[in-house]
């Protein structure tokens, strides 16, 4: 679905990004985590076509829509008009997300939590097959990062897509990948990638897991 | 149940309190004015008379609608002309690079100087007037709509992209709060320099009325004049304030 060839990015003399080979299938669930200024989002920002690598290649088979980090939701626009924005199906994506009720409000007057819901919904409506999301659970805490986790594996049960998220949280990287793509830090290379072949959702105790997260602290404390 | 009301009390009268506030001020400055009052300072009694005199000849009202006029023809030309000249400043690296030092020179000469070329080009009659008035508007609010543009977060272009949305269709809303705000400010300086636009080449509006008070040495006439362009000018500002209660632009003034 996404492949990237030696996919190289600098800003002006930094080097952010160097070499990068990934394949990602179609609807599979890829996470990519690294130690903060390793150039994640500007990952990611190629992979979806935001800006242009000075390197190597992406190719993606399909259209692809953003969740950022920073909210953007257009705050001018009410809920029900945002999720419009993204196509059809609005009723459908507010019940899914547990936003009724908020139709009509603006973003500012909601929570970050639902404001992310409202986010996620504008981006599922429509038949965009890939979703970047980049660091869509950061400013959120424990309780709604959990939630919105689950509300994220719902919604792609009712329809699979093929996601790239990028975070530096571990928890985020073994409750939710398929596969997790570990990066060095600047110049970003791919360190390792992790499978995680385990149904979901995901129990904490799982020893599978918990070996996971031993793997990915290891791996990023040596950065 | 004491206890419960007297905080609900004294909230309430602390609003009063502050509802009451500038009345008082009012009173207390009406107070000293009358007090200082003498041969050179016109006394409240003499500025009210001649207030109700010029009303009752209908001088007033014909100056305030002839003052409205031009502020709003001038004004609404400078809205025309300036928004969308910022908007593309804001947005356009060279138009930004080519224009921001000429219109950065051109803000520092008072509208004022260009008195006698107004009256050169434009005659006499409200034209001049209006010119002025434009001057004096124009280039603060161009200035205001392209930082406003300038800052638009690059979030919202990325998804406008995502999401197949033209810029242009996010630009207009996503510069509206701060737009409402520098038009208010805009507004108020076009206001304010009606006064001056008027002493020139023209025979009716509050600037004249101020003038030809002075030349009749009518300090109270001239007080009259200041006292209904003051009220005017509340007026205005109130008029745009209320465009902030338009709900999509909310989010500007709540955060």
């Amino acid at each position: 679905m996404i492949a990237t060839e030696r996919l190289t990015h600098r800003y002006g003399e930094l080097d952010v990004l160097q070499g990068i080979d990934l394949a990602i299938e179609k609807n599979e669930l890829v996470v990519v985590i690294g130690p903060s200024g390793c150039g994640k989002s500007t990952f990611l920002s190629l992979l979806a076509g935001h800006s242009e690598p000075t390197g190597g290649l992406v190719r993606r088979g399909g259209s692809g829509r953003t969740i950022h980090q920073a909210g953007g939701l257009f705050p001018w626009l009410t809920v029900r008009e945002n999720i419009a924005l993204g196509g059809g199906r609005v009723e459908e994506l507010v019940a899914l997300m547990g936003l009724e009720g908020f139709e009509d409000y603006y973003p500012h007057r909601l929570s970050g939590g639902m404001k992310q819901r409202v986010e996620l919904a504008r981006a599922l409506a429509g038949d965009a097959s890939i979703l970047f999301l980049d660091e869509p659970f950061a400013s959120l805490d424990y309780q709604t990062r959990v939630r919105m986790r689950s509300v994220l594996l719902r919604a792609l049960e009712v329809r699979p897509r093929t996601v790239v998220l990028v975070t530096h949280d571990i928890d985020d990287a073994v409750q939710l990948a398929d596969r997790v793509v570990v990066l060095s830090a600047r110049p970003a290379e791919v360190r390792t990638v992790l499978p995680l072949e385990i149904d979901r959702p995901r129990d904490p105790a799982d020893p599978r897991i918990i070996g996971a997260i031993k793997k990915l602290r290891n791996l990023l404390r040596l950065e | 149940m004491i206890a419960v009301e007297s905080p609900v009390r004294t909230s309430v009268a602390r609003r009063r309190g502050i509802r009451f506030a500038p009345w008082m001020l009012s009173l207390l400055l009406l107070a000293a004015w009358s007090a200082a009052a003498s041969r050179d300072i016109p006394s409240p009694v003499a500025v009210g008379r001649a207030f109700l005199q010029e009303a009752k000849s209908g001088r007033l009202l014909d100056d305030s609608v002839a003052s409205l006029f031009r502020v709003s023809v001038g004004f609404g030309l400078a809205a025309l002309a300036g928004v969308p000249l910022g908007l593309w400043m804001g947005r356009s690296l060279s138009a930004r690079s080519a224009l921001l030092p000429a219109v950065n020179f051109l803000r520092s000469i008072s509208p004022i100087a260009w008195i006698p070329f107004a009256i050169l080009w434009f005659g006499i009659g409200d034209l001049p007037a209006i010119f002025i008035i434009f001057l004096a508007s124009f280039l603060p609010l161009a200035l205001s709509t392209m930082s406003a543009a300038a800052t638009i977060p690059q979030v919202y272009f990325r998804v406008a992209r995502d999401y197949g949305i033209p810029e242009r269709k996010i630009l207009l809303p996503a510069v509206l709060p701060e737009l409402i705000t520098a038009l208010r400010v805009s507004a108020g300086i076009a206001w304010m320099v009606v006064v001056a636009a008027e002493m020139i080449a023209v025979r009716s509006g509050l600037g004249f009325l101020i003038l030809d008070a002075r030349n009749g040495l009518r300090t109270d006439l001239v007080i009259v004049g200041m006292i209904v362009i003051g009220a005017i000018g509340i007026g205005l500002d109130r008029v745009l304030a209320r465009l902030a209660r338009i709900s999509s632009v909310r989010w500007g003034f709540e955060r």
